[in-house]
C-alpha cells in the first residue's frame, strides 16, 4: 500500500506522450539467474518444488536456459535432501517434497553449475487464507482495467508482509502496518486481464527482505508504473551466494519458501 | 561569538567616528500611482559618487557631509527626479516616482533592481521584475516565476514537469524560498507544471546563488526572496487574465487614502485540466489566494498583514483524492528608530499540508509541516560607507510524518499516527557592508545557528548506533532492528547542533564599469527533504536533523568579473564557483521512504560537490532587451562505505552506494544555454522569443536483463552513467495591445504564444520495460510537451 501512494501521484498525469525508441546497449557480463520462489500449499501432504535457472542477457534478448546444473534442496535441521531434476529444455527443475520438510527448519538450496557452487538459505514464511476474491465494477486508470477485490484476515501478533500474485505477470506487495490484526480488503486494478480469462491469484507470506527484493524487481520491470521521474535504479541483488566473495560478481535471483493460498477468479 | 561581534563593530566603527559634520537624509521611495514602495531605486548625489539604493521596503538612508546637493532618484520604468537640497540638518525626504509610460523612450537609469551593482560586494545574485517574468513565453501561456528563473545561469531543474529547481548543482530542497519573508515548503502546483507564485501579486524577486548574506540561513544552495505588492494606496484597481489553464484576478485599492491599502489576488485553474490528455475520469485543479493589508499610520511605522493560501486537488473517479498546499500568515512591522536605524519585525505562521484518500483501500492520509517563525532584522546606516545589518530568527517546527485513518466503516485500516517530530532553529547574525577605499568594498558577516531536536513520543536506538546494516556476503545494505524503543517527552532534548557560518564578499572596481568580485560562504541546513525520485513530489517528507541525521554543511567559493558597457545598456557577468556539501543523504537500494516510521534505517551519509562557470550577457534598455545565459558545470555526489567489516573472518571494505564512487546528480547538465529576447516594435506589438539548449540529464541504461517469476527485470550497474538526448526548444510569444486601449479606462492585451515551436520530443525519461501486448522488451521515451500553442487575455482597469 505504501508504494501505491507514490505510484498514483506520479503516473496518472503523464501517459499520453510515450514512444518507443532505439537504444544501443552494451553486452552484459553474463550472470546466473536462480528463480526459486517456492510456493507451498500447506493443505497438501506434499508439494512440487520448481526452480528455474538461466543466464542473464542483454535487455532486448532472451535469457539462455541452463539445463545441465545440479540442484539440491536440503532441510538443515532434519538433514533431509532432495535433488531437483531437469524437467525440460527450458531451465526448469523440479521434485516433489513432503510439506513438513518445507515448513520447518532452515532450508538450503545448492546449485552446482560449471563446477561452481551457488547457495542460498531461507526459512518458511507463513501466509493467511484468502477470505474473499471477487471482481468489482470500479475503474481507475481506464475502462480496460479490471477491479479485483481481495480480502484476508491479518494475524494480529506480528508484522506481516504479503506478496500477491494476480496472475499474468502482475504482483503487489503489502505490509500490515496500518491494518494490524484486522479483516482487510482492498482493490487492485488489473491491467492485462480480459473478460473470459481465469486468473489464479496467490496470497503469499513474505519477510521484509523478500518484500524489499520484490519491490526492486517490480520497480525495475515497470510493473509498479512508469514515471516521468526516474527512481534510483538498482542492481537487484538477491540472496544467492556465488562462488566468489566480491561485491561485483553477484548472482541474480532469489530463494524463498513461502506459504501460498490461492483462488481462481473468472473475469466477466 | 559576542566578543567577535563587538570586535567587528569596534574596528569597523572607527572611520565613522572620525567623520565630521555629517547629516542624514532618509525617506521612502514609492510609485506615484499607488504608493507601492520601490525596491532598489537609486539615490545619487549628483557630481559626487555618493549614493545608496532603497531596501526591500522602499526605505533609504544616505549620510552626507553638510552642503548643497542635487539628489537624483531613479529606477527602471520610472521617470528620474532631481531635487535640490540644503543639507543643514538631518532630514526626511519621501519621493514618489512616476511611471514612465512612453514605452519607446530610451529610459536612462543608473540603478535598477535587475541591473548590476558594480560597486557593491554582493555577487551571484539575479533579480527579476514582475514585468520581465510576464514577457517570457511559457508553456500554456501561464507566466511563471520558477519557469523564468531556470533561464538564468546556474539555475536548472529536473526537466519539464519536474517540481522545484536546482541552483549551482544543489538539490531542490536546498533552496530557501521566501514569500514576504515566510518559508514556502512546496513551490509547485500540478506536480511542477506551475509554481505557487501568482505573477500579478509579485513585485520583485531576488535569487542568491552564492555569497548569501548572513541574514539568510537554513538552506545551503540558494535563497529565492520574493516580495508581494502592497496594494494601491490611491486608487481602486482591478487586473486579471484569462488563460487556457487558469484565470487570475487581482483587486487592490486604498482603505484609507494614502495610509492604508489592501490587495486580494486569486488564481484558479479549470477543473477538467487533464481530461483531454487522458482517457480516464480525473480532475486536477489548483487555486491560490494572495492577500495583503498595508497600514502606515505615520512616517516611522508601517504594518503589513499578508496571507497566502494555495491548494492543489487531484481526484480520480472519486476513489482517489489527493490535495496539498501551503498556508502562510504573516505580520510585519517596519519601524524607524531613527533616520539611520531601520527595523523589521516579522511573525510568521506557515503550514504545508498533504492529504490523500484512497477509497479502494479504505483510508485517508494526512501529513504536514507547521512552523512558527519570528524574525527581527535591523539595518543601521552608520555612515555612507558603513552599513550594519543584524538580527535574530527563531523557528519552531512541528513535523507530522503522517496520520492514517479509515475512511469508511467497513475499512480494515486502523487509526494510526506516525510519531510527530519537533525542532527549534535559532540564529543570530551580524553583517557589515563597508567601503574600505574608493575601489574596494566588503560585505562580511557571521551567522550563528543552533538547532534543537526535541523529544518525541518514541524513538529507536540501535546496536553500535547503526540503524543500517551491511551484509558482506550478499553485498547489500539492510535495515537494522531497534535495540530498544525509548519514550521521551517534548521537554527533553534528543540532540542539538550549532554552527558558525561566516560569509564574506568583496568587490574591487577600478572604475564605474568594471569590477572583480569574490565571495565565500559557509551555510548549515538542518532540514532534509527525503525523496526517492529525482525531483521532488508533493508526497516527499521533510525531516529534521536529529540523533541519526546530521545537518548538511556547505562551503562555496565564487569569483567573478562584472562589466557594464554602452552607457549601461549592456552588462556582462561571469562567475566561477566551487561548492562542497557534507552530510548529503543517500538511500540504500530498494529503500521505501513513504510512510516510513524509522527513516534512519534506509539512509546513509554522503557528500556532494559542484563546480562551474556562468556567463550572463544582458541588454537592459531600449526597444530590444534580452539576455544570453550560459552555464558550464558539473554536479556530483557520493556515499562511501562506513569502514571495514568482516567477511569469513577477513576484513573487507564496505562499498557504500555506487561502490562509493562519485556519480552525477540527476540534474547535472554540462552545458546549459538560454537566449531570451523581447522586442517592442511599437505601442501595439511586443515580440518575445526564448531558446534553450541543454545537455541531456543523466539517466541509466540497463546492463542486463533477467527473468524472475514471469517478469522481465532489467538490472543496472553504476548510477547515472548514461545521458538522455540533448534538450532544446524554441518558444515565441506576441503581445497585442489594441488601439482601443488609448481611449478607454479598460486596458486589455492579448498574448499569443507557441511553446516548443519546432515540436521537438524532448525526453523527460527513458524507461525500459516489456510490452504487455507484444511480449517484447522495449525502450520507451516519455516526452511531456510537444508544440503547445496558447492564448491569454490580460486586463486591468
Amino acid at each position: 500500500m505504501k508504494r501505491l501512494l507514490l505510484y498514483f501521484i506520479i503516473t496518472l498525469a503523464f501517459s499520453g506522450c510515450e514512444d518507443v525508441i532505439d537504444v544501443e546497449l552494451e553486452d552484459p557480463q553474463p550472470r546466473l539467474v536462480v528463480d526459486a520462489l517456492i510456493r507451498v500449499n500447506t493443505e497438501l501432504p506434499s508439494n512440487r518444488v520448481s526452480v528455474r535457472l538461466a543466464i542473464s542477457s542483454n535487455f532486448f534478448e532472451e535469457n539462455t536456459p541452463v539445463n545441465d546444473a545440479e540442484i539440491r534442496l536440503s532441510n538443515l535441521a532434519s538433514d533431509q535432501q532432495t535433488t531437483l531434476n531437469s524437467d525440460d529444455n527450458n531451465g526448469n527443475y523440479s521434485a516433489v517434497v513432503d510439506t513438513d520438510i518445507l515448513t520447518d527448519g532452515v532450508l538450503e538450496l545448492r546449485v552446482i553449475y560449471n563446477g561452481n557452487l551457488y547457495t542460498a538459505t531461507n526459512t518458511f514464511t507463513p501466509s493467511t487464507p484468502i477470505n474473499k476474491l471477487e471482481q468489482g465494477d470500479g475503474e481507475l486508470f481506464g475502462e480496460d482495467d479490471i477491479e479485483i477485490i481481495i480480502g484476508y484476515s491479518d494475524p494480529g501478533d506480528q508484522t506481516n508482509y504479503y506478496l500477491i500474485d494476480y496472475d499474468q505477470g502482475e504482483y503487489f506487495t503489502q505490509e500490515d502496518t496500518f491494518y494490524q490484526g484486522q479483516d482487510f480488503e482492498f482493490s487492485y486494478f488489473h491491467d492485462s486481464a480480459k473478460p473470459g480469462d481465469t486468473l489464479e491469484v496467490f496470497l503469499m507470506g513474505a519477510n521484509q527482505e523478500l518484500i524489499n527484493y520484490m519491490d526492486q524487481v517490480l520497480t525495475l520491470s515497470g510493473e509498479d508504473g512508469l514515471t516521468p521521474f526516474q527512481t534510483p535504479v538498482t542492481a537487484a541483488k538477491g540472496n544467492i551466494l556465488g562462488p566468489e566473495n566480491d561485491f561485483e560478481s553477484y548472482t541474480l535471483g532469489y530463494f524463498a519458501v513461502v506459504e501460498a493460498f490461492s483462488q481462481t477468479l473468472v473475469i466477466e | 561569538m559576542r566578543r567577535f561581534c563587538l570586535l567587528l563593530l569596534f574596528i569597523s566603527g572607527l572611520p565613522a567616528l572620525l567623520a565630521q559634520e555629517n547629516f542624514t537624509i532618509s525617506g521612502e521611495i514609492t510609485e506615484s500611482n499607488g504608493q507601492e514602495s520601490v525596491i532598489g531605486a537609486s539615490v545619487l548625489a549628483q557630481g559626487t559618487r555618493l549614493g545608496t539604493a532603497s531596501n526591500v521596503y522602499g526605505f533609504y538612508s544616505l549620510t552626507l557631509p553638510r552642503g548643497r546637493y542635487t539628489l537624483v532618484f531613479s529606477a527602471l520604468g520610472f521617470k528620474s527626479v532631481s531635487r535640490e537640497i540644503d543639507l543643514e540638518n538631518n532630514m526626511r525626504l519621501d519621493m514618489q516616482l512616476e511611471e514612465d509610460t512612453e514605452l519607446l523612450d530610451e529610459v536612462v537609469v543608473s540603478e535598477d533592481a535587475e541591473q548590476l551593482e558594480i560597486n557593491r560586494p554582493q555577487m551571484s545574485v539575479n533579480a527579476l521584475r514582475s514585468a520581465t517574468i510576464k514577457n517570457i513565453p511559457v508553456v500554456l501561456g501561464e507566466s511563471d516565476v520558477l519557469r523564468s528563473i531556470v533561464l538564468l545561469p546556474g539555475v536548472s531543474n529536473g526537466g519539464e514537469g519536474a517540481s522545484g529547481f536546482n541552483v549551482r548543482g544543489g538539490a531542490a530542497d536546498q533552496n530557501l524560498i521566501l514569500l514576504d519573508e515566510a518559508i514556502i515548503f512546496n513551490s509547485s502546483h500540478l506536480f511542477g507544471f506551475f509554481s505557487v507564485f501568482n505573477p500579478d501579486a509579485i513585485k520583485d524577486l531576488k535569487l542568491f546563488k552564492g555569497g548569501i548574506p548572513a541574514r539568510y540561513g537554513g538552506r545551503v544552495s540558494s535563497v529565492l526572496d520574493i516580495y508581494q505588492k502592497e496594494g494601491n494606496k490611491n486608487d481602486f484597481k482591478i487586473n486579471g487574465g484569462i488563460g487556457v489553464v487558469a484565470s487570475r484576478l487581482l483587486v487592490e485599492g486604498p482603505i484609507s487614502k494614502g495610509k492604508s491599502s489592501f490587495l486580494l489576488g486569486g488564481r484558479s485553474s479549470y477543473a477538467q485540466l487533464f481530461l483531454p490528455l487522458l482517457d480516464i475520469n480525473n480532475v486536477a485543479s489548483f487555486y491560490d489566494l494572495n492577500t495583503k493589508i498595508s497600514y502606515k499610520p505615520n512616517q516611522n511605522n508601517s504594518f503589513y498583514f499578508s496571507g497566502y493560501f494555495g491548494r492543489d486537488r487531484f481526484t480520480v473517479e472519486d476513489s482517489f483524492i489527493n490535495y496539498y498546499g501551503n498556508a502562510v500568515f504573516n505580520f510585519r512591522w517596519n519601524h524607524l528608530f531613527s533616520d539611520k536605524l531601520f527595523s523589521n519585525l516579522s511573525l510568521i505562521y506557515s503550514d504545508y499540508d498533504y492529504g490523500l484518500e484512497l477509497d479502494f483501500v479504505g483510508f485517508e492520509w494526512d501529513s504536514g509541516i507547521e512552523n512558527m517563525n519570528l524574525k527581527y532584522d535591523l539595518k543601521y546606516y552608520l555612515s555612507n560607507n558603513f552599513q550594519f545589518n543584524f538580527g535574530l530568527n527563531n523557528i519552531y517546527y512541528t513535523f507530522n510524518p503522517g496520520r492514517i485513518t479509515p475512511n469508511r466503516e467497513d475499512s480494515g485500516i486502523v487509526d494510526a499516527q506516525l510519531v510527530k517530530k519537533y525542532a527549534n532553529e535559532f540564529a543570530v547574525y551580524a553583517d557589515i557592508e563597508q567601503e574600505i577605499t574608493k575601489n574596494l568594498s566588503l560585505q562580511y558577516g557571521l551567522r550563528w545557528s543552533h538547532f534543537t531536536r526535541f523529544g518525541q513520543e518514541e524513538y529507536a536506538v540501535y546496536d553500535n548506533d547503526h540503524p543500517v546494516l551491511f551484509d558482506p556476503e550478499l553485498g547489500i545494505y539492510t535495515e537494522a532492528e531497534a535495540a530498544a524503543i525509548i519514550a521521551s517527552d517534548r521537554s527533553e532534548t534528543l540532540r542539538t547542533f550549532m554552527n558558525f557560518e561566516p560569509r564574506i564578499s568583496a568587490t574591487f572596481h577600478w572604475n564605474e564599469q568594471n569590477a572583480i568580485k569574490a565571495s565565500y560562504m559557509h551555510v548549515a541546513q538542518y532540514l532534509h527533504l527525503l525523496s526517492n525520485t529525482n525531483s521532488p513530489t508533493p508526497l516527499d517528507v521533510w525531516t529534521p536533523s536529529g540523533p541519526y541525521i546530521e545537518p548538511q554543511l556547505s562551503d562555496q567559493f565564487a569569483v567573478g568579473y562584472f562589466r557594464e558597457f554602452g552607457n549601461r545598456t549592456y552588462s556582462l557577468e561571469t562567475e566561477a564557483f566551487y561548492k562542497t556539501i557534507n552530510n548529503r543523504i543517500d538511500y540504500i537500494d530498494g529503500a521505501n521512504l513513504i510512510a516510513k516510521e524509522y527513516i534512519e534505517r534506509v539512509i546513509l551519509n554522503g557528500e556532494a560537490r559542484a563546480y562551474g562557470l556562468e556567463l550572463l550577457l544582458r541588454k537592459n534598455t531600449g526597444n530590444f532587451k534580452g539576455w544570453l545565459s550560459y552555464t558550464l558545470s558539473r554536479s556530483e555526489q557520493r556515499t562511501p562505505g562506513r569502514g571495514t567489516t568482516l567477511l569469513n573472518g577477513s576484513p573487507v571494505e564496505e562499498p557504500g552506494i555506487n561502490n562509493g564512487e562519485w556519480y552525477f546528480t540527476p540534474w547535472d547538465k554540462t552545458h546549459d544555454l538560454s537566449l531570451y529576447g523581447g522586442y517592442q516594435l511599437n505601442r501595439k506589438w511586443n515580440f518575445n522569443a526564448n531558446f534553450l539548449y541543454q545537455t541531456g540529464q543523466p539517466t541509466n541504461y540497463p546492463v542486463g536483463q533477467f527473468e524472475f517469476q514471469g517478469l522481465s527485470v532489467p538490472y543496472y550497474g553504476l548510477r547515472n552513467e548514461a545521458r538522455l538526448p540533448d534538450y532544446h526548444r524554441l518558444d515565441l510569444s506576441v503581445t497585442l495591445n489594441p488601439d482601443k486601449n488609448l481611449t478607454r479606462k479598460w486596458q486589455g492585451e492579448w498574448v499569443f504564444s507557441i511553446y516548443n515551436v519546432y515540436n521537438r520530443r524532448n525526453a523527460a525519461s527513458i524507461n525500459f520495460r516489456r510490452n504487455s501486448d507484444s511480449g517484447t522488451n522495449e525502450a520507451v521515451r516519455t516526452a511531456i510537451f510537444g508544440i503547445v500553442p496558447s492564448v491569454t487575455y490580460n486586463f486591468n482597469f
